[in-house]
Formats: C-alpha cells, sequence, structure tokens
C-alpha cells in the first residue's frame, strides 16, 4: 500500500470552488479511479465523477489527471511517479459538478459531420460486405475505436480557443465515413468538414489529440489525410 | 479545391519559399562580397545590385510571399484567439488586405526611386 495525496477540483453549480486533498491508500496495481471512489467512500460521498465500465472500453471516466486528459480507469495511481495526484475536469468542456462535465458540445460537434452510415443502397438486401483485407480495412483500421472519451477534445489547444471547431474525434469519424466503399453522404461531411472557423483547417497539427487518445488513435494523420485529400481536385475517393 | 484549401496551401508553400528566401537574404546581405566582409558597404553598391531586374524579381518577391505569409498568420490568430464572429472576421481579413496591397505597393514602388 502506498499513500497518496489526491487533489481534486470541486465545483458547484458552474463555479468554480478550488481543489480539495483527500489522503487515499492504494495497492500498486489500483488506479485513479480507485482513488476517486476511496475519496468518495471513505471522505466526501457528495464528491462526484462519472464512470461506467471500468475497463477502458466506455470512455465516461475521461478527465484531466496531473493536467493530462486521460481515463481514470486505465491511469495506475503508481505509473503517474508523483505523491499527489491532480485531478480535474476534462478541459473545454462544461463542468457539471466536481470533475463530472457535460459532453453536449462534444457530440453537438459529433453530429455536424453525419456520422451516422448512409448507405450508398439502402433498399438493397445483398449484405455489403467489406473484406478485411480490403484497403478501407487495411488503413483504418488504427482508426476505428473511438470510444467518443472526449480526452482528445479536452486536449486540443485549437478547441480551447475555438467554440466552433469540430474536434479531432468528430474529424476523425467523418474521415472514417467518407472513406467507407458502402457509404454515400459525401457531401454534407465534406462541407462541414471544409468550413474554414470549424473543419479540418483550423487544426495547427498540435498532435496533443493523438497523445492523450487512450485507444492510441493517431488522430492528427486523420486530420493531415483530410486536408490531403481536400487539396485534390477530384471528389473524396473511397477507399476500395 | 475550395478557398480554404487553396489559402491553407498557399501558408505551407510560402512557408517553405520564405525558408530559402530568408537563407539567400542573409547570405547576400551579410556574406557575399568582400566589400560586406571588409565593413566596407555603400550606398552604390546596394544600389547597383538592386538596379538589376533580375534582383528587383527577386526582391519583389520576396516581400509578397512575406507580407502573404505573414498577414495570413496573423489573420490565423486573430480567427484562432479573438474569439470574434464571422462578420468581424471578414472585416479583419478586408483590412488585413487592404495593408498587404498598400504594403507591397509601397515596396515596389521604391525600386521606382533609386538614385
Amino acid at each position: 500500500m502506498s499513500s497518496y495525496g489526491v487533489r481534486v477540483a470541486r465545483n458547484q453549480g458552474g463555479i468554480g470552488r478550488g481543489y480539495q486533498t483527500f489522503s487515499v491508500e492504494l495497492e500498486d496495481r489500483m488506479t485513479v479511479l480507485d482513488a476517486l471512489f476511496a475519496v468518495q467512500r471513505d471522505h466526501d460521498p457528495s464528491f462526484t465523477f462519472r464512470c461506467a465500465c471500468r475497463v477502458g472500453m466506455c470512455g465516461t471516466c475521461a478527465v484531466s489527471i496531473n493536467g493530462i486528459p486521460r481515463l481514470a480507469c486505465r491511469t495506475r495511481a503508481s505509473s503517474l511517479g508523483a505523491p499527489e495526484i491532480v485531478v480535474a475536469p476534462l478541459p473545454n468542456l462544461p463542468v457539471l459538478k466536481d470533475v463530472a462535465v457535460s459532453m453536449e458540445p462534444f457530440f453537438e460537434q459529433w453530429k455536424r459531420v453525419t456520422p451516422g452510415f448512409r448507405p450508398k443502397h439502402p433498399e438493397s438486401k445483398e449484405l455489403a460486405i467489406v473484406p478485411a483485407s480490403s484497403q478501407y480495412m487495411r488503413m483504418t483500421g488504427g482508426k476505428r475505436d473511438c470510444i467518443t472519451c472526449g480526452a482528445c477534445f479536452g486536449a486540443c489547444g485549437v478547441k480551447a480557443t475555438s467554440g466552433e471547431y469540430l474536434g479531432p474525434a468528430a474529424i476523425n469519424r467523418a474521415l472514417l465515413r467518407l472513406a467507407d466503399p458502402r457509404d454515400e453522404a459525401v457531401a454534407p461531411r465534406m462541407k462541414a468538414l471544409d468550413s474554414e472557423r470549424a473543419g479540418v483547417w483550423r487544426c495547427h497539427t498540435q498532435f496533443n489529440c493523438t497523445a492523450v487518445c487512450p485507444k492510441g488513435i493517431s488522430l492528427t494523420d486523420s486530420i493531415v489525410w483530410l486536408k490531403r485529400a481536400m487539396l485534390r481536385r477530384a471528389p473524396f475517393e473511397k477507399l476500395p | 479545391m475550395s478557398w480554404n484549401a487553396i489559402n491553407w496551401y498557399g501558408q505551407r508553400i510560402t512557408g517553405a519559399a520564405l525558408v530559402l528566401l530568408l537563407i539567400a537574404h542573409f547570405w547576400v546581405e551579410h556574406f557575399a562580397s568582400d566589400q560586406l566582409l571588409r565593413g566596407e558597404l555603400t550606398y552604390e553598391a546596394i544600389r547597383a545590385r538592386i538596379a538589376s531586374p533580375l534582383w528587383q524579381g527577386i526582391d519583389i518577391a520576396f516581400l509578397i510571399v512575406a507580407l502573404y505569409h505573414g498577414l495570413g498568420g496573423l489573420r490565423n490568430i486573430v480567427i484562432d484567439h479573438g474569439r470574434i464572429g464571422p462578420g468581424a472576421a471578414r472585416v479583419v481579413t478586408a483590412l488585413l488586405i487592404a495593408a498587404g496591397a498598400l504594403w507591397a505597393w509601397w515596396g515596389i514602388e521604391a525600386f521606382q526611386n533609386l538614385r
């Protein structure tokens, strides 16, 4: 067992109330999420945070840990190498209470890129099979694991100054749908992505999103991929 | 290709051009002749160089590239950090284009007044 000082942001009704530090005992393999539970269980039952799956699949527990957006359930306290763990809400999102944020702005931008699948042949009864060996599956393999945790949204320096910017996750989602050979909704997505104030052109290639993505998605690469595609005169090329 | 794409690409092209032009500029201005190295640079020597159409072309290209890149970068900063609406952004763009055109004219005009 090791002793940690867990310094958590307190926020009530959108008003910041500073930080409060609690002393917590953790086993070596325990995570920051365990620390948050310990704070709630042993010190202050009103302390609020979000979590669901606890195994890094749902993305619900994304918070800022020692200044970096991460999943609390996937961050071992011992890996931080510090006696104090500072937990704050994800940046660039409105705080509901303590370290729990509203994901509404994130999903508002998500909706703007037409994230759902729009089939080319909605009436067809044939199965639209995309083989694992296809170019689409091979080139997008590392980009399909997004769990919409919002870590990239919180880490993005452009998002910090622009409410309109789509954010890395939504842009990555648009790329996946655009490159999908079965999907047809190219024009509305390209319109959203080509917006000067909200689209891919705002990205300054800072790589913050890529650095914090808990699924290791190279979001910056997705954005640069789209920029390259938009520099061509031809419409977006579907991957075979 | 959209205007946004052209503008983004223009910033990259002019950025790369500036690297080459700046290196050439520093070399020519500080190391290119014995006269310079001896610290005996005169107005006549500079005038003789920039009277050449080739040097005028290079210098005017440098001026235009630097203005495009610099003012485009300033516009990006204003849009990124200014928290301004689309209408105000259009006014900023118009002002920067006007400033750039005036500045370019001023620089090009200087070549006409070599004495």
